[in-house]
């Protein structure tokens, strides 16, 4: 029960994160290798400017959907970030740590790889996520047999091991449909069309949906399992509910931006002494946090050595790592 | 609520826990289950909640069979207090007990106002004004303790299920806790609480003594914790004497030679 106080604390929250993800969509929407300014910006989103213009075209077809497809995927990874810390009890469950991602990349590959070339990307979606939910249902299976440390460290080995097959498999391939070798191992929005953005856009979002729903349920589970059991979360049925969710959201992010870590580790860790550990907040705030942080990421990437590309999950891992390194280590021992 | 349990067995790991246990609790009924390390009082309290599948015999809450009740039902008729609370919780005091309130959210007939009364009077009830805003993690175990008291008081039950709960509690919360506890029994409801505190355990209306898994005796405290039977049964020689003032009795070891 929060107070009307805190309550309008966590409005407001929410208000300034809302602005803040408008104002970086925009500003990302005018930086690139091809310059369009504030100026050209608002005349195409207000529709004043002539429809024949290369700016237009640069934004619609290129700029806008890797934008949006930026802020999908750090939606969908930050809220299954908090979804999997609120699920395991630890601060580290993440989905690139414990493997989710590089799972559902093994899917990703094989499905691109029988796809014809411009068509909706239905089947890497399909795989990625079914994939990444099988996965994320083996963790729920194992997290019942192992303690937190050899749970993590487990989950560890399997995502290197996945990364490294989904690498091997991608060389071997060698096929044009399917995405470079970088794409899998540090992501990349380079490649985001409108189709891709839309087929994995209809997977995480219900997906996210799912997590919130059981929000209450996350809450719970941060007495113990036994507790929330006796509280009448049914563990047992909803905690592998909620997880391959988790699954689902992160093999659709895979699709559009490969594998990108950090996301999910350092968003719901900066957000939850801002907005409280209540998942019902944190999961929709995180979602906002993620969007934010891996727009800019994704910016940084297309233009810090334009016109070449730097990828995506370097850049959050290199800007992400020290930082959450600096925040773990200003708090004193808990 | 009556809680029925009859030829209970539970086997884990190739030995028996509970072996031929038969409780039967009802409305208004105020039982201790007290017993030596390792008896099995917390798996019995953990079978008779439903947290624990028997081996073999029957539980029923007003007849009906434990496994055949959802999760969720189960947690409109029954709260459990565990052995011991979780301390890394970064939830407020106020947020810990309304989570008590969990099983009825999809209750029509329950709204927010019922709530909150709820989690009103748990936190007056356990005395914990002046500490809700406080997150768990940032408590003492016995505040702990009763926070996690408060939640199950919360929940609205008309069968509480207590492990052990007045441990780590001081004298002042444990009579507090014991006074609760009496109070929710007098307005009807059925409630059972593991014991290690034998004194306090005179004081419940009736006692469930158990020895290796076995009801060793059941009765009244007086018929039940006896010196030559608490000598036997804990394997270390016990005196029973009246209280001074009369409330109850003090169960009291003898220092070994």
């Amino acid at each position: 029960m929060t107070g009307s106080s805190s309550k309008r604390h966590t409005l407001a929250w929410f208000a300034v994160g809302l602005a803040l993800l408008v104002v970086v969509l925009v500003g990302s929407l005018m930086i690139g290798a091809f310059s369009i300014g504030i100026g050209g910006t608002m005349r195409w989103m207000t529709g004043t400017g002539s429809p024949d213009d290369v700016a237009g075209r640069v934004l619609w077809s290129i700029r806008l959907p890797r934008v949006l497809g930026a802020a999908v995927v750090g939606a969908a990874l930050a809220a299954a970030g908090a979804a999997l810390q609120g699920t395991f009890r630890t601060p580290l469950a993440d989905p690139h740590l414990l493997g989710y991602s590089s799972a559902a990349g093994v899917g990703a590959a094989f499905g691109f790889a029988l796809t014809p070339p411009g068509s909706y990307p239905m089947l890497p979606v399909v795989l990625s996520a079914l994939i990444g939910l099988l996965f994320g249902l083996a963790t729920v299976a194992l997290r019942t047999r192992t303690g937190t440390d050899r749970f993590l460290l487990s989950g560890v080995a399997f995502g290197f091991a996945l990364l490294a097959w989904t690498g091997i498999f991608v060389l071997l391939v060698d096929s044009p449909r399917v995405p470079t070798f970088l794409f899998f191992v540090f992501g990349s929005l380079a490649a985001t069309t409108w189709k891709t953005l839309i087929v994995a856009t209809v997977a995480v979002v219900p997906a996210l949906f799912v997590i919130w729903h059981h929000a209450r349920g996350l809450d719970l589970l941060s007495l113990g399992n036994a507790e929330a059991l006796a509280l009448g979360f049914d563990t047992r049925r909803l905690v592998p509910v909620i997880v391959a969710a988790v699954g689902v959201a992160v093999g659709a992010s895979v699709v559009l931006g490969g594998v990108v870590g950090f996301v999910g580790l350092l968003v719901p860790y900066v957000l939850r002494p801002l907005v409280g550990p209540t998942h019902r907040i944190l999961i929709p705030a995180a979602a906002i946090g993620g969007a934010i942080l891996v727009v800019v990421a994704d910016t940084f990437a297309r233009t810090v050595a334009s016109p070449a590309e730097i990828p995506l999950g370097l850049i959050t891992a290199a800007l992400g790592g020290p930082f959450l390194g600096w925040l773990l280590l200003r708090r004193s021992p808990a | 609520m009556i809680l029925s349990a009859s030829a209970l067995r539970y086997r884990t790991e190739g030995s028996t826990l509970i072996d031929g246990v038969d409780v039967e609790m009802g409305p208004g009924d105020l039982v201790a289950v007290v017993g030596p390390n390792g008896a099995g009082k917390s798996t019995l309290l953990r079978l008779l909640a439903g947290a624990l599948r028997p081996t073999a015999g029957e539980i029923a809450l007003d007849d009906a069979p434990v496994g055949s009740l959802s999760a969720e039902r189960l947690a409109r008729l029954r709260a459990i207090l565990g052995q011991q609370q979780a301390a890394d919780v970064a939830f407020t005091v106020e947020e810990v007990v309304e989570m008590g309130r969990y099983p009825y959210r999809n209750d029509p007939s329950n709204g927010p106002e019922a709530d909150r009364r709820a989690v009103r009077s748990a936190l007056a009830a356990l005395d914990l004004g002046g500490l809700e805003q406080r997150t768990v993690a940032s408590l003492s175990g016995g505040e702990r303790q009763r926070v996690a008291i408060a939640r199950a008081i919360a929940q609205d039950t008309p069968l509480l299920l207590l492990d052990e709960p007045t441990t780590a509690l001081d004298i002042r919360h444990q009579e507090l806790v014991l006074r609760i506890l009496t109070t929710l029994a007098s307005e009807g409801r059925t409630v059972g609480a593991v014991l290690h505190d034998l004194t306090l355990a005179t004081r419940f209306d009736r006692v469930l003594l158990l020895r290796e898994g076995s009801i060793a005796a059941a009765g009244s405290p007086l018929d039940v914790l006896t010196s030559e039977r608490l000598t036997d049964v804990y394997e270390h020689p016990v005196t029973v004497v009246d209280h001074p003032l009369g409330f109850g009795r003090l169960v009291l070891p003898i220092p070994m030679p």
